[in-house]
């Protein structure tokens, strides 16, 4: 459907189809209601819409569509573009995503095509209430829920509101390949708020034998880039494992400035092979020169987290942090392999 | 993409001001902590079978080029039991101002090297840089 000024749907049952299940795009009034849509291709595409609220509805399952120019869009099961006075209401994303290797873009392109689950992209005044994007696996760089605006001085993402969301248990098995596993991705997503969400459980696993040190195959319970002013609150991101990669329970950088993590939990957050990265909290990640200022982290826990190589409850290269109240106890680096250096 | 870490240091840490090199960089990036206020915090029973675990460690543990550095940073009233070093602020880097005070504990470290760490300290200490004053050793 295309330019309508109202749009209702309500009730539908659709049990695989190879196309588009349903498909709203410039629309003014779009209303979804109790849906429950299993797809070959894309559960619920909505593109310039206005005023869209999907409520009570299940959508699963997802095979590449190279129809859509767009790449991430390609392999959303439901994806959220370019849309404004969104609210997603107790939509669950769940179950199974299979890529094809190799068909990637962005800043993972080598490890394989991008996947985001739940994909918000673009837009102004996005809600998300008691959502999941669960039990999703992929040979690919997935992000379970994947926040996406433009990487610049003028956002084409703002006011992003997630509440109560569940990206749990998550996969990436990767054969072979390696990929990077996110709860919640945001990118350029400045101001967004995640309040009492959880992302425990991702896994990434299956990397190839006879590696050492992999700087590929990362797992997080959220990760965050280019996106200043983020309001983190009751997280909970435990658990987080890869096999031979960086795991952590929260990963922010690349200019994302201004941000607040309060009443928070980061514990058990491991890698399981050789040379990994592990910590609760890492400020320090980025691609870019562009660094970070201004943190308040207010009474988290983030311990008993463990990497064969480096482990801490935090670790921080950015200026301005102030740390209150926090429990960063009983992290522990197992490596024994390698000849120690320490001057 | 991939740093060579094969002879890399591995540490644990409660708090690491400056921070691992990050992921992805090879040279990595020369972006420091600097003003970081910590209060109220634990960071106890950090341990590391091939390198020293710490409770707040601040600056480069593992010496990259360019040099990491974390400056004017405040810890107070915060607990650092049964780590390997408690505080400790990486020598070969710059460091200015780094304090520790107000009844901050830090039992059970190590003496090493050239590293300016405390053994059972207690109390109030400060470092301007790598000369610390009003050391209490219980």
């Amino acid at each position: 459907m295309d330019g309508c000024i109202k749009v209702e749907l309500s009730d539908l049952l659709i049990d695989y189809n190879q196309k588009i299940s349903l498909g709203v795009t410039n629309s003014n009034v779009v209303k979804v209601r109790n849906c429950d849509i299993k797809n070959g291709n894309h559960a619920m595409v909505f593109d310039g819409c206005k005023n869209l609220d999907v409520i009570d509805c299940n959508a699963c399952e997802n095979e590449n569509n190279t129809s859509f120019p767009n790449p991430l869009q390609a392999n959303a099961i439901v994806s959220v573009s370019n849309c404004n006075n969104v609210l997603l209401d107790r939509v669950n994303v769940n179950n199974n995503v299979k890529a094809i290797p190799g068909q990637g873009t962005g800043p993972f392109a080598s490890l394989g095509p991008e996947v985001g689950v739940l994909l918000i992209l673009a837009g102004s005044n996005i809600t998300l209430k008691g959502c999941q994007t669960n039990h999703n696996s992929t040979s690919a760089t997935m992000r379970a829920l994947y926040i996406l605006g433009t990487i610049g001085p003028i956002p084409s993402l703002n006011s992003v509101v997630i509440e109560n969301h569940q990206s749990n248990n998550n996969t990436g098995d990767f054969s072979g390949n390696s990929g990077s596993l996110s709860g919640i991705s945001i990118t350029g997503g400045p101001g967004t708020k995640l309040v009492n969400c959880d992302t425990s459980y991702n896994v990434s696993s299956d990397q190839p034998p006879g590696e050492v040190f992999l700087t590929q195959g990362f797992t997080t319970g959220i990760t965050a880039l280019f996106s200043e002013s983020i309001y983190i609150t009751n997280h909970s991101a435990n658990y987080n494992i890869s096999e031979g990669a960086e795991t952590f329970g929260v990963v922010i950088g690349d200019a994302s400035g201004g941000l607040v993590i309060e009443n928070s939990t980061f514990n058990h957050n491991g890698s399981i092979d050789n040379g990994s990265i592990t910590a609760g909290i890492d400020l320090s990640f980025g691609t870019t020169a562009t660094g970070s200022k201004g943190a308040i982290i207010r009474n988290c826990i983030a311990s008993h987290n463990k990497a064969n190589f480096l482990c801490a409850g935090l670790v921080s290269n950015w200026g301005s942090v102030l740390i209150q109240d926090c429990n960063f106890s009983y992290n522990e680096s197992i490596g024994g392999k390698y000849t120690t250096t320490f001057k | 993409m991939a740093n060579s870490n094969k002879c890399r240091d591995s540490p644990a840490a409660g708090f690491q001001l400056y921070a691992f090199t990050p992921i992805n960089q090879n040279p990595p990036l020369a972006k420091s902590s600097n003003g970081a206020f910590l209060e109220e915090c634990n960071a106890s029973n950090n341990t590391s079978t091939n390198d020293l675990g710490y409770g707040f460690a601040l600056g480069n543990p593992t010496n990259d080029t360019p040099t990491l550095s974390a400056t004017k940073c405040q810890v107070n009233k915060c607990v650092a039991t049964d780590n390997d070093v408690g505080f400790q602020q990486r020598s070969g880097n710059t460091f200015v101002g780094n304090r520790a005070e107000n009844n901050s504990t830090a039992n059970y470290q190590n003496i090493t090297g050239n590293q300016v760490t405390f053994t059972k300290a207690t109390g109030v200490f400060s470092a301007v840089p790598n000369v610390w004053s009003n050391i209490s050793i219980v």
